[in-house]
């Protein structure tokens, strides 16, 4: 497996999706290891070796009762800085409610929440997203896509005084990078947002599950599977 | 520390729980859907965490504070979370319909459900915390704020039942409109209410369900599992009738009497064998009236409180095969066990609904005495030693730290050690005790108290509950599966008096006594900590401080402070009392009551008078009077002092905790002397004022002079200190330290309060008191 470059799939209590995960990676040419985040002891793995082992961390998404777990696991558990890890070359990707972790991390600045509205009925459905690759590495070439989405209807929110603020800076850094066609504004449609260095997508969309599938058909390579390859291959030309 | 977390969407965003219920009821009973005019969701959390009051503040803020998206109100602990007000009238306000008419229904998840959300906020308060500790716990729910003028309590039961509250899982109340916008529900005293052990499919679950029935059913005859069918006598006690009517069932049938939650499970002329649940916690008399004869104990899940076999002698069988059945605990009691000492028994083993296996209890522990060796059985009970050994146990024995409790009365340890051995079917015993304290422990000194047999790990828990709450207590040995008792005592003389007359005649009947005589007593280890000085006669103190929960099975927190001591003058008394005080008890109002308990021996009439005056010039009443012939000794007087403490975990400590604190001296300050000692109790006792909390300890000095006082109050964690005497040498009451940040504020409010204070220096860890430079050595 020398000259492959290491994956690391965090798994958890109520993650959706991590097999696909291992699988998207696997299929453009990662090697992906698999780790239980309730087995690593705080601090077993720290920032040095983790950079130094990894190219790639991806979160699959999470219920989202158990999203400040989550983000306080990495935080305090797994004691990692997602954005140092990122501005030395590695890559984060986190998906559905996964994302609200990141946002609870900070990592997309402060002054933003998710507000969901829980639906049980709700079944997954795909959603057409329009994506910004000016910045966001995972997302180049891709223009429009449409990808499974099995979220409760999240929707980015900020406090009255900070709306204008977090426009401004969400505007200037390239931050939503994927959004829901019909427009209203960059908030209120935003589905998919990364970070200043390009290499943290976090997406209320499910990219894994659409590795072998697509909208319409269950054969064939999917759309989400585009995303990994972009990133592969960026991480391959990096270095 | 207790608190209650409640979670609301901030109002300008909309609540999607509060939605969907709307949703379902208008489904379903539009009619009351109509009435409902507005609602808002809150999830609810009971915590209790070991913490101290900054970590819980930085924990919660970390798990569910959401600057954006929600409010936490937690009753002003951490008011930036919450609305203006801190209160449910922030989100109130927002209701469309004001000034609107307001209700509220609160769930939460019952006794030994599963609550997983419960456990994923305690995981997550115990990440951010960084630690997690076998106390903690979070019990979850939620709360329904409707606003609807047209409302009835009866549509709020319907709602309640139809949509709101699962009834198998869940149990609900509802709250008034006043209730919601005060803060009173999350204090301390309420929330403990509240926290039951969660998480856990009960233990005991079967016999639960037992004494459930029996407590409710009104038909004749019904089915359950285990003994069926059960015959239940609505109405009344087990009467004569009711008795010979037993004597034509099978012995495996109970009879009950429907509204007395016991069952008779096997009896002959002289004794009887009854299961019986006791909620008030201190078992009394049996359905016949009589006291307590031999006692097995089957303890219930903690909220039943337990149930009793009476007459246990011969029916040592029938009663285990009752207990393998219940998936209960046994513990077994003594003839002549007393009611106080017989509650100490419950819930020894959680068997999570398993059946009880009697074998693996023996199989290895520590066996642990814990009591006091120098206090007669009716003082410890004044002490209220036993209530707080039951209070020390009860966390531990619902964690599985402590596998069976054996009270122990009036008897030598070897007999409380082999009536163990018997219940659990025999085991090994390494006994480590030093020769000479063997000797006296296993067959001469009569002991009150109980031994408890821990898990092998347990030992360390169970040592820090115990050095914590000043419970004395001695461990005995290690047990390992035997099926026999075996005393391998090593050293020879330990030995000769191990192997009492008792041991042996019980191992004729079912135990094989061997012994190991091998092992040279110069090998005999010593294995006492810090509980020795507690036994020793030399270092007894009879003057203790002991906090006595209320209600300990309640789990309330809110107890009685006992302060005992021998008195000898009025300023005795006065010490006594602010030692009461200082350590946390209320003073100053109806509700901080506090009260004295005098036993007065023969000839001590002179000290009335001062007594007297003591008392009514500090409106305290005298509880309880007696006199005593022998104790204690001649021309003393014995006295207590109850106060009411509002969380017994938060007593305050007399020893200076810690280098670099403020240390002062608080006295009556200007005025009439028993005015300002009024007032100054009044502050301590947290009736007038507020930053008695930040107060890092307190020592009261009663009859001595400041500097003994002062280095009474280093000497506990040897730390010195640069003092400046005052210049006014009496009069001072109290020595009390504090941190450099809350230092100014309480010198700005003890001069509101006319409460004289000097500021004698700071602590150090030098280990000596340096007086303007000169050194005093402790």
């Amino acid at each position: 497996m020398s000259g492959q470059y290491q994956a690391l799939v965090l798994d958890y209590p109520s993650a959706l999706g991590s097999k696909d995960l291992i699988h998207g990676l696997r299929q453009v040419g990662f090697s992906v290891q698999r780790l239980w985040l309730e087995d690593v002891k705080p601090g077993a793995i720290p920032m040095d070796q983790l950079m130094l082992k990894y190219k790639l961390i991806a979160f699959p998404s999470v219920l989202p009762g158990r999203v400040r777990w989550l983000a306080l696991k990495i935080q305090l558990g797994l004691q990692w800085d997602l954005k140092r890890f990122a501005e030395r070359g590695g890559y984060v990707l986190a998906t559905g409610a996964a994302t609200d972790a990141m946002i609870a991390l900070g990592i997309f600045g402060d002054g933003i929440s998710v507000h969901r509205t829980p639906d049980p009925e709700r079944e997954e459905s795909w959603i057409k997203l329009q994506t910004d690759a000016s910045r966001c590495e995972w997302l180049k070439g891709l223009g429009s896509i449409e990808l499974p989405s099995d979220e409760d209807s999240p929707v980015l929110v900020t406090s009255e005084s900070s709306k204008v603020e977090v426009g401004v800076r969400f505007d200037r850094l390239g931050t939503v990078c994927m959004r829901r066609t019909a427009t209203e504004s960059l908030l209120a449609d935003a589905y998919g947002l990364c970070d200043a260095t390009g290499r943290i997508l976090a997406t209320f969309a499910e990219p894994q599950l659409a590795v072998t599938r697509t909208p319409s058909s269950l054969f064939g390579s999917g759309p989400g599977l585009a995303l990994f390859q972009n990133v592969h291959r960026a991480a391959q030309g990096s270095g | 520390m207790y608190l209650r977390v409640e979670l609301a969407y901030r109002p300008q965003f909309s609540d999607p729980f509060a939605h969907r219920w709307l949703e379902i009821v208008k489904k379903s009973h539009p009619e009351l859907a109509q009435k409902v005019r507005w609602a808002r969701w809150l999830d609810v959390l009971w915590v209790d965490l070991a913490a101290t009051r900054d970590e819980i503040v930085t924990s919660i803020q970390q798990s569910f504070g959401d600057p954006i998206l929600k409010w936490v109100f937690t009753g002003d602990l951490v008011p930036s979370a919450a609305g203006a007000s801190g209160t449910l009238l922030d989100l109130m306000q927002f209701a469309p319909y004001r000034p609107g008419v307001f209700h509220a229904l609160e769930k939460r998840i019952r006794l030994h459900q599963v609550d997983r959300a419960g456990d994923l906020a305690l995981e997550t308060l115990q990440t951010a915390l960084g630690r997690a500790h076998v106390l903690d716990r979070v019990t979850s729910g939620a709360l329904l704020l409707i606003e609807g003028p047209q409302l009835t309590q009866l549509d709020l039961r319907t709602l309640a039942h139809a949509h709101f509250c699962d009834g198998e899982t869940e149990s609900w109340t509802s709250l008034q409109e006043t209730e919601l916008v005060k803060n009173s529900r999350f204090q301390g005293e309420q929330v403990s209410r509240y926290l039951i052990e969660s998480g856990r499919m009960g233990a005991d679950r079967w016999l639960e369900g037992v004494l459930f029935r029996m407590t409710r059913l009104d038909r004749p005859q019904t089915k359950v599992k285990g003994f069926e069918p059960v015959a239940v006598v609505p109405g009344g006690v087990i009467s004569p009738a009711v008795l010979r009517l037993n004597q034509q069932l099978p012995k495996s049938w109970m009879l009950s009497s429907g509204a007395s939650p016991e069952g008779i499970l096997d009896f002959d002329e002289n004794t009887i064998a009854v299961v019986k649940l006791d909620t008030s916690g201190s078992p009394t008399r049996d359905s016949l009236g009589r006291t307590y004869m031999d006692t097995l104990n089957l303890s219930g899940a903690l909220e039943w409180a337990g149930a009793w076999v009476h007459g246990a002698s011969g029916r040592l069988e029938l009663l285990k095969d009752f207990a393998r059945r219940s998936g209960a605990a046994v513990v077994w009691e003594p003839t002549n066990a007393e009611p106080t000492v017989s509650w100490l028994g419950f819930a020894a083993k959680e068997t999570d609904g398993r059946p009880w296996d009697f074998t693996p209890v023996g199989a290895e522990g520590e066996l642990v005495w814990i009591g006091d060796r120098k206090l007669p059985a009716r003082v410890a009970r004044d002490f209220s030693l036993f209530h707080r050994i039951e209070w020390a146990l009860s966390p531990l024995k619902r964690k599985d730290q402590v596998l069976a409790v054996f009270p122990c009365q009036q008897e030598p340890l070897g007999s409380c050690v082999i009536r163990a051995g018997e219940i659990l079917d025999g085991f090994d015993l390494d006994l480590d005790l030093e020769p000479d304290e063997a000797r006296a422990l296993w067959s001469e000194e009569k002991l009150d108290g109980v031994l408890v047999l821990t898990q092998p790990g347990g030992m360390a828990l169970l040592e820090e509950v115990l050095i914590r709450d000043r419970i004395p207590y001695l461990r005995v040995g290690r047990t390992a599966d035997g099926k026999n008792l075996k005393l391998a005592v090593r050293g020879k003389q330990v030995l000769d008096h191990a192997l009492s007359r008792q041991v042996t005649e019980v191992s004729r009947d079912t135990l094989e006594a061997t012994a190991e005589e091998t092992v040279p007593s110069q090998m005999v280890p010593k294995i006492f900590g810090s509980h020795q000085l507690l036994l020793t006669e030399g270092s007894l103190d009879p003057s203790r401080l002991s906090p006595l929960l209320f209600r300990p099975h309640s789990l309330s927190t809110t107890g009685i402070l006992l302060a005992s001591s021998e008195v000898r003058s009025g300023s005795d008394l006065r010490g006594l009392i602010a030692r009461s005080v200082g350590a946390g008890g209320q003073f100053g109002s109806e509700d901080a009551w506090i009260g004295v308990s005098i036993v007065e021996s023969q000839g001590s009439e002179d000290l009335w008078p001062e007594v007297e005056s003591v008392l009514v010039d500090l409106g305290i009443p005298i509880v309880s009077y007696r006199r005593s012939k022998g104790s204690p000794s001649s021309g003393s007087w014995w006295v207590q002092v109850l106060s009411k403490v509002l969380d017994v975990r938060a007593l305050r400590v007399e020893a200076v905790p810690s280098p670099l604190l403020n240390v002062y001296l608080l006295g009556a300050g200007a005025g009439p002397a028993s005015a300002g000692f009024r007032r100054l109790l009044s502050w301590m006792g947290g009736v007038d004022g507020r930053l008695q909390s930040s107060l890092q300890s307190v020592r009261a000095m009663g009859g001595d002079g400041y500097v003994e006082g002062l280095n009474a109050a280093l000497k506990g964690k040897s730390l010195g200190g640069d003092f400046v005497p005052p210049q006014q040498q009496h009069g001072w009451d109290f020595v009390v330290t504090a941190t450099d940040a809350d230092r100014f504020l309480l010198e700005e409010e003890w001069r509101t309060f006319g409460i004289g204070f000097h500021l004698l220096g700071r602590s150090n860890a030098s280990g000596f008191a340096r007086f303007s430079g000169q050194e005093a050595s402790r």
